[in-house]
């Protein structure tokens, strides 16, 4: 406490600072932060709404970590004409109580939600939340994104340990946020087999259920108060909550038993905008059906249309638009052309059976694991020269120029796929002729066994040989381990930093060089992946290994594509350009005027 | 006879359907031709284009529905299609078809209910999902015209 109340005292005197961004932690919590107080001169204010005690090592504590209430402008200035006006020039001062209480009355308002469904999936949901997310970013609002229910392979851990869906962190990048939370995802569906999928819930792995325990006994017992709770958490702390919703909301069958939709929205209190994907064509059908099936008391919610991705008969379709606004009374917010952006694969492409992306002149071959995940992993390869052919199949082998081994959710039960498909055998016919990557459940696979004696994966326990490739054994244990980012140095070719995040089960030993050294803030650096660089053969546990360019020059090189080995960009630089041209996009072709009316004014 | 086949949005795979009706037609000894409206065409209707096919719709000329199931919202947009053709167009409807359907057909039937009660069509029949290349002969079985002779 003498600590806090030194740097308190330092804050009093040195008055307010605005946004400090020389500072080597800055944004802690969002771009555009006021950080005037570090140190919140407030501590501990003992307000639920912006914080709460939590059972520390030493008894019970008030934790406001995630308390954005003090990085406000408004606020932060406001509390300094105070002091200056009070004279106050230590913390503790006793009249910091009333100055709390003032500002809370002037500046505190629970966040209002809005929520975007899409008359089907790929209706351009997630990417009008995202535009949405940096559109309010933009007028400088702090804003979250949220998504009630997402089943998804491609997750994130989160700086708390947690795990969330990919695309909630990128929708919390387009707002600004340095560190997306599990509050923003609350419930994670990850397909495991046919029937059957893991459940995330705030972030922590549940349970595994089939589609009647989740929707019939766990959705209505716990799972729409998580939601509820969840909601609630983050306008608290918000001014906007920008909720996505899942495939349609019309899909009559489960309507009542579902809550990622109306029922979320309905929870959250918030308005909704519905988006149609015009390039499907039946646009204005979608639309209509869409409402009208949806029951009154909803339908009451849905303040406005989008028609999405429009890349031809713009004129015809603004004619639909105007139609549309007659036939429903619902105003059509705006007609938004095809955006041609780059930003990480959506999960309904795997589930769609697409065999190839990009069309660039070398061909690399990642192998579709029945149960593939974190294949975002792959998205920067097509900012290269690079076509990616997914290969299911020793037919589809052909003419390969490199092989990745990408993540999966069983690594034995797809290794045994490996062996039974007889790709297995096709893999090792490329070995040591083409560059082979395995990341995380592919690293796995490449070792010489993986031992499952408590049946984590299997089922039963088994012991399995792997590809041999490396000298390595990976082992499971009933522990995963989630790092949220790990900044490394490669320890191959030119070198060079990459970053990853780690989501796996098993441990890897290995006596291989290794191919990564990861830069440990506090404690000893760490030495990660294996490498054979003569046998052009490399394996990590680093997920978003592509991202910078060091690792994917190195691929590059090895496929001999020197020249634009040296052009490689950082994907996160494409990534966030390519929210700016989103956000772009939509605020030249939406009435923003309008859209701002709806999330403002409360009918 | 003509059969009219409508899609629900443009890309409902109607052609392959249409191919399946016509087999199935074949089969059952109809001499019937089975003509597949291009595109999207509530949309251009709503615009005051004209769309031949609805016409003949609207004369009395038969027709079936097709709607893509795999990217959800098909009930929708079988409901908002009905919803938007004209009176005599809707009266010659005989029904609709659910294309690319994967999983458990017996969770559709409440919805399939519902569509039925509201519009007055018949579900003639739930294509499950395959594979662009496979034999559409296959799943011919999935499909049932009677009603349209009913």
């Amino acid at each position: 406490m003498d600590c806090i109340k030194k740097k308190v005292n330092e804050e009093i005197e040195k008055g307010w600072i605005g946004s400090c961004t020389s500072c080597e932690y800055h944004p802690c919590h969002f771009i555009n932060q006021d950080c005037t107080f570090c140190y919140c001169p407030f501590y501990p204010c003992n307000d639920k709404d912006l914080g709460c005690e939590i059972i520390g090592r030493h008894g019970s504590i008030w934790s406001c970590s995630d308390c954005l209430f003090i990085h406000r402008k408004d606020v932060a200035q406001f509390v300094c004409s105070e002091i200056k006006k009070h004279g106050i020039t230590e913390a503790l001062d006793p009249r910091f109580k009333d100055i709390f209480a003032e500002a809370k009355k002037r500046f505190y308002r629970k966040g209002r939600a809005l929520m975007v469904v899409g008359a089907t999936s790929d209706a351009g949901k997630s990417l009008t939340v995202t535009a949405l997310c940096r559109m309010l970013h933009r007028k400088g609002k702090i804003v979250a994104p949220f998504k009630a229910q997402n089943m998804s392979l491609n997750s994130k851990a989160t700086m708390g340990g947690c795990e969330i869906a990919m695309i909630q962190v990128l929708q919390s990048k387009a707002a600004g946020l340095k560190n997306p939370d599990q509050h923003m995802n609350p419930l994670l569906l990850k397909p495991k087999r046919d029937s059957m999928s893991q459940v995330i819930v705030c972030g922590v792995p549940k349970a595994d259920m089939t589609a009647s325990e989740y929707y019939d006994v766990f959705l209505p017992q716990t799972g729409i108060n998580v939601v509820r709770d969840e909601v609630e958490f983050l306008k608290g702390r918000y001014d906007y909550v920008i909720m996505e919703g899942a495939g349609s909301p019309a899909e009559i069958n489960i309507y009542d038993k579902e809550i990622a939709n109306m029922r979320a929205a309905k929870v959250a209190d918030a308005d909704v905008l519905l988006v149609v994907n015009v390039s499907f064509g039946g646009e204005v059908a979608y639309a209509v059906g869409t409402l009208d099936l949806i029951p009154e008391e909803d339908r009451s919610r849905i303040k406005g249309i989008i028609l999405n991705n429009a890349s031809h008969d713009l004129e015809r379709i603004t004619l639909e638009a105007k139609r549309l606004e007659e036939i429903t009374g619902i105003p059509v917010l705006g007609v938004i052309p095809h955006a041609d952006v780059t930003l990480p694969s959506e999960d309904s492409e795997s589930l769609r059976g697409v065999r190839r992306k990009g069309d660039g002149s070398k061909t690399v071959g990642i192998i579709r694991f029945p149960r593939i995940a974190n294949f975002t992993d792959l998205d920067p390869l097509i900012l290269e020269d690079i076509t990616i052919v997914y290969i299911e199949r020793p037919e589809d082998m052909v003419g390969l120029d490199a092989i990745v081994l990408p993540g999966t959710k069983n690594s034995i039960e797809d290794l045994r796929w490996l062996n039974e498909t007889g790709l297995a055998d096709a893999i090792k016919s490329y070995w040591k002729k083409v560059p082979i990557v395995g990341i995380c459940g592919g690293y796995q696979m490449m070792g010489k066994a993986i031992e499952d004696p408590h049946g984590l994966e299997g089922g039963a326990p088994c012991h399995m040989e792997g590809l041999g490739f490396f000298d390595n054994v990976t082992r499971f244990e009933d522990d995963v381990k989630k790092i949220c980012l790990d900044n490394a140095e490669m320890l191959v070719g030119e070198g060079g930093d990459v970053t990853g995040y780690e989501i796996h089960v098993g441990k890897t030993s290995t006596e291989e060089k290794p191919l990564f050294r990861i830069r440990k803030m506090f404690g000893k650096d760490e030495e990660e992946g294996s490498c054979r660089p003569d046998e052009m053969t490399y394996g990590t546990y680093l997920h978003g290994v592509f991202d910078k360019p060091a690792f994917r020059r190195r691929l590059l090189t090895l496929m001999g594509c020197d020249k634009d080995a040296d052009m490689c960009q950082d994907y996160d630089d494409v990534v966030e350009r390519s929210i700016d041209v989103l956000a772009d996009t939509f605020e030249q072709n939406l009435d923003v005027e309008r859209l701002m009316r709806i999330l403002e004014v409360r009918e | 006879m003509s059969i009219i086949v409508i899609g629900a949005s443009s890309e409902s795979g109607k052609s392959t359907v249409c191919r399946m009706i016509g087999h199935r037609l074949d089969s059952m000894g109809k001499d019937c031709e089975v003509i597949e409206v291009p595109g999207s065409p509530i949309e251009r209707l709503i615009v005051g284009m004209d769309v031949p096919e609805i016409s003949r719709m609207c004369e009395g000329v038969p027709s079936v529905m097709v709607a893509d199931i795999e990217r959800g919202g098909c009930f929708a947009a079988i409901y908002g299609t009905w919803k938007l053709l004209p009176e005599d167009a809707r009266s010659n409807m005989k029904g609709f078809i659910i294309n690319r359907f994967r999983g458990d057909r017996s969770i559709l039937q409440p919805a399939i209910d519902i569509i039925e009660d509201k519009t007055g069509l018949r579900c003639l029949g739930v294509i499950s999902y395959f594979r662009q290349g496979e034999d559409h002969l296959a799943h011919m079985d999935e499909v049932d015209l009677e009603p349209l002779f009913g």
